[in-house]
């Protein structure tokens, strides 16, 4: 009789523990838990590729100095009357350098061009290239899929006579999460 | 124990950095291209002209010279004989297999206050510069005769231009 009381105890005790887990760890007396939160958010690294290059085209040399500036959307202009030697068909398509950017949705981020000169060469030969900007206004943010792209555009500056030939050079975009 | 969790804290104070760096800057290497090619240029051939030959006017009429050369007349002009007609040349040199187009003017051929107006007709109204960045075209006209002209060596000038495609 006794032992079946006791079996009966048991089966209460085991349905309480059941029912109020806390309450069983609470009973040694001597040590007290308290669940506690540790947060860590592992996000994309952000990541930036050059898709197209920043494409001048091609150009007759010009008898005067002057620049032609290719805007982050690909609208031409130039001084010193060389809108004509621009106005040459082009047997290769040119635009405006692109880029795209992956990384956590909808962070923002900075993007740094080089805010000096830079020089494209063909052999010994230089042209430079200057204003260098891209098309972002205000803060870019990675859109809710992680990504988002942009062009960049420049000034070239062309001397008297410039030398024929194919030019080159390269630059550098750099993004840093905000 | 101690020891233990000082070893934890070095090992995150020196990866934490590492770890940052990377994800939170990307830079990627931009090419910026430009091609200058050689200028159009055009240049009169040396003693050529556009000869509309000579003539007898009667009441007046034409002289046509195809950008070929060969002369024709209309009305009751009269090319005399031993006279030659011939058409100017212009040769182009530029960017090698560009292509360009041909322009040129009308004029005037005058002897003291008398003049006869002509129109010009180039051999092509675009063409093709060779591999070798050359090409040359001619140009013929129509001199217009009122029949009232004096008798001389009238001469004028008229423009061709050339334009990169």
């Amino acid at each position: 009789m006794t032992t079946f009381s006791l079996r009966a105890l048991t089966a209460t005790l085991l349905a309480a523990l059941a029912l109020a887990p806390g309450v069983a760890s609470a009973a040694p007396g001597n040590r007290s838990s308290k669940p506690g939160v540790a947060q860590a958010t592992v996000v994309q690294p952000i990541r930036i590729v050059a898709v197209n290059p920043l494409r001048f085209g091609q150009i007759a040399r010009p008898s005067t100095a002057g620049t032609i500036v290719m805007s982050p959307l690909g609208v031409r202009t130039a001084t010193g009357g060389l809108l004509p030697s621009t106005a040459i068909v082009q047997t290769i398509a040119r635009g405006p350098g692109s880029f795209t950017v992956t990384g956590d949705p909808n962070r923002t981020f900075r993007l740094t061009l080089p805010g000096g000169n830079v020089t494209l060469r063909a052999g010994t030969q230089t042209l430079r290239m200057s204003a260098m900007r891209s098309s972002i206004a205000g803060t870019p943010r990675l859109s809710a899929a992680g990504t988002y792209a942009f062009t960049v555009g420049a000034t070239l500056n062309l001397a008297a006579n410039q030398a024929i030939g194919t030019y080159s050079g390269t630059y550098t975009a750099t993004v840093v999460y905000q | 124990m101690k020891k233990l969790i000082l070893a934890s804290a070095i090992a995150i104070a020196f990866a934490s950095p590492a770890f940052a760096a990377p994800g939170n800057t990307s830079t990627a290497t931009g090419t910026a291209t430009a091609t200058i090619v050689a200028p159009i240029t055009l240049t009169h051939t040396s003693g050529a002209a556009l000869g509309f030959g000579r003539f007898t006017t009667g009441n007046g009429g034409s002289v046509t010279v195809s950008p070929a050369g060969a002369g024709s007349v209309t009305g009751e002009v009269t090319l005399v004989p031993g006279s030659t007609n011939s058409a100017d040349a212009f040769t182009v040199a530029g960017d090698a297999s560009r292509s360009f187009s041909i322009a040129t003017t009308g004029g005037t051929v005058s002897a003291g206050a008398t003049s006869m107006p002509f129109t010009t007709t180039a051999s092509a109204a675009s063409a093709t510069l060779s591999a070798a960045g050359t090409s040359s075209f001619t140009v013929g006209g129509t001199l217009t005769v009122a029949g009232t002209e004096a008798a001389g060596a009238y001469t004028g000038s008229f423009t061709a231009t050339v334009t990169y495609n």
